[in-house]
């Protein structure tokens, strides 16, 4: 029961919207009249409710989707309902109803364009400038097989979306510290998210894996020689260093 | 451009308006409704594509092409039945073809006068849902929203665009692997990357920039569609409604699970299309179904039901759980256990993708 209120509150956050919800809820409940909408929008929503709360219901959906409980409140029109209660209990004074439940919304609710995770578009793939322009740089040419290429995990969720004729040695599951199966696991990974990357334990591993190219952070402090290590470099793109692993072939596609 | 254009034609406009009309004799023989019309094609249309990419997927690991075809030619065969039922219907009750071509520009008549009758204050209400869908429109057009997600479910539109390989490929790395059936079998993913092909965009343009720009609009017109059950249509209180509905989505970012931020910050996944439109629509049907027996409305319901799973693991089965309360309850309260029969009868999409999902 503990786990499913701590569910109930991660979901709600901050806000308030699911009180005012179980208020509208109550208020429907006594007031409202029309049989279908009290079918759809009121009793399903309860009956909802009390079995998002009924632990063997917790139970059957973990055994198939670990993790996704609190989608069963998607199921609850939250704001259809306090909508719908908020006009109805307006009645005709819908003027004052309607700025006095805004204003309560607007007050109590958190401004999605706010959050940290939103930020003006750079480009209408919404992926940073500097990643396309660093695979622009290591894209192959027609002729050429795809490329494999390290880079540092803030660039890695975007570089795949851009393109796929990048390949990387570990991508995003070697980033989610909550998936133990494979957080922190990859050789190179394990290199690459130290405060100072070691370039000569690193090179062995460009070579073992076939990686073509390496990405690094200018702000990342390095220890050892790339040019020593067969690493060239070949731009210099905002805050990164593209190096070519020279050690590793760029394959031809071969000819039909 | 010519490709973006006639894409965009065919797949946003051409497809849905057309095989919106299969279900118009079925949901409302006297006045079709371009609303109606367009979010039941639009679905349809969705529908369609999981009921082909799913087999496609399965038997040919190299299916893209083929499923683009397969697709077009389908659903050019559906929106030509569209047209043609819808004729047929008109006739039947004898108004005859040219009074049936005649339907839709009708709708425009109706709009205009609908709009004429309007009080200034509705007028002023319905300019600020207005631009308040325009203002989440622009937001999703000038702003990038971060989501880890995408690394996955946009790397495999981009995939199946770019190599036609339908998901056999690691995402996060490019290395083979076999098909991971639990997510396969929600296609959103290979309809963004059918997207990209037709209209010749990139498929993460398509997922981030393309598709909020049709998404918002829709599930606004479910809100609406919805709203017109709960009030009367030229009653200022259905504007009201739906500003106080977009004021919630705008201010809905109380925590990273809600509906809301899942509709603004996640608008092209298929989680945020499900926990919004796919869900708003059930509801509406249900709202429908529960106030007549037009058939259409039934029919829909299966429709969305194979859109549900499209979207996402586990939409299947958050979709028949609630239409399966909701019919419960409905039987017990109208004492007709033939309801819950039909709703029940509904969900068998829903339970066959589950085995599927269970079984594979």
């Amino acid at each position: 029961m503990q786990e499913i209120f701590s569910v109930f509150q991660k979901y709600c956050g901050s806000g308030i919207y699911p009180v005012l919800f179980l208020i509208a809820l109550v208020y429907l409940l006594v007031t409202e009249k029309d049989r279908k909408i009290r079918i759809v929008l009121v009793e399903t929503s309860l009956v909802i409710a009390v079995l998002f709360f009924f632990p063997p219901f917790k139970k059957l959906m973990d055994y198939l989707d670990e993790g996704t409980y609190y989608r069963i409140l998607w199921l609850l029109p939250m704001t259809v309902v306090i909508a719908y209660a908020g006009v109805k209990l307006f009645g005709k004074h819908h003027r004052i109803g309607f700025a006095v439940l805004a204003l309560v919304l607007l007050l109590s609710g958190e401004y999605v364009y706010k959050s940290q995770h939103i930020t003006k578009a750079q480009n209408r793939y919404k992926i940073p400038n500097v990643v396309v322009a660093i695979c622009n740089e290591m894209m192959p040419s027609e002729e050429e097989e795809r490329v494999w290429a390290v880079f540092p995990e803030e660039l890695i969720y975007f570089v795949r979306q851009y393109t796929t004729e990048i390949q990387m040695p570990y991508g995003r599951e070697m980033l989610e510290q909550q998936w133990e199966w494979n957080w922190d696991t990859h050789p190179i990974y394990k290199i690459m998210r130290e405060d100072t990357i070691d370039i000569d334990a690193l090179a062995p591993l460009l070579m073992e894996y076939n990686v073509q190219y390496l990405v690094l952070n200018r702000n990342v402090p390095i220890v050892g020689d790339p040019a020593e290590n067969g690493l060239e470099k070949t731009a210099v793109i905002e805050a990164y260093d593209v190096y070519r692993n020279t050690a590793v072939e760029i394959f031809k596609k071969a000819v039909d | 451009m010519i490709q973006k254009a006639i894409g965009f034609l065919v797949v946003f406009i051409l497809f849905p308006v057309c095989m919106g009309l299969l279900w118009m004799p079925g949901m409302n023989r006297k006045k079709y409704r371009i609303d109606q019309i367009y979010l039941s094609g639009f679905l349809t249309e969705l529908a369609v594509f999981q009921l082909i990419a799913v087999p496609v997927m399965i038997l040919k690991a190299h299916g893209m092409e083929i499923l683009v075809i397969l697709t077009n030619v389908i659903c050019g065969f559906l929106s030509a039945a569209g047209v043609g039922i819808a004729l047929v219907c008109r006739k039947k009750e004898g108004a005859g073809l040219k009074a049936a071509a005649t339907n839709l520009k009708g709708l425009g008549a109706d709009l205009k006068a609908g709009f004429a009758s309007l009080s200034w204050e509705c007028w002023l209400f319905w300019l600020l849902a207005g631009a308040a869908v325009l203002f989440q429109m622009y937001m999703s057009f000038d702003r990038a929203s971060f989501d880890g997600d995408d690394a996955y479910y946009v790397v495999q539109s981009v995939l199946a665009d770019q190599t036609g390989v339908l998901n056999r490929i690691k995402p996060y790395t490019g290395l083979s692997t076999d098909l991971d059936i639990r997510h396969a079998l929600a296609t959103l993913p290979l309809w963004e990357a059918y997207v990209a092909r037709m209209t010749g965009i990139h498929a993460a343009i398509v997922a981030h920039t393309l598709l909020p720009l049709i998404l918002i609009p829709l599930t606004y017109l479910a809100y609406f569609e919805v709203g017109r059950k709960l009030f009367e249509e030229k009653n200022v209180k259905l504007p009201i409604f739906m500003v106080l509905v977009s004021i919630m989505q705008i201010w809905g970012n109380s925590s990273i699970y809600t509906n809301a931020t899942f509709f603004l910050t996640r608008t092209w996944q298929g989680k945020s299309i499900m926990a919004n439109l796919v869900l708003l629509v059930i509801l509406w049907l249900l709202l429908e179904i529960l106030d007549d027996k037009k058939r259409g409305y039934v029919a829909l319901l299966v429709v969305s039901n194979i859109v549900a799973a499209m979207m996402t693991s586990m939409g299947a089965f958050l979709a028949a759980m609630f239409i399966g309360i909701a019919g419960l309850i409905a039987a017990v309260r109208q004492k007709k256990l033939s309801v819950l029969v039909k709703l029940a009868l509904c969900c068998i999409p829903n339970v066959i993708y589950l085995l599927m999902l269970l079984v594979l």
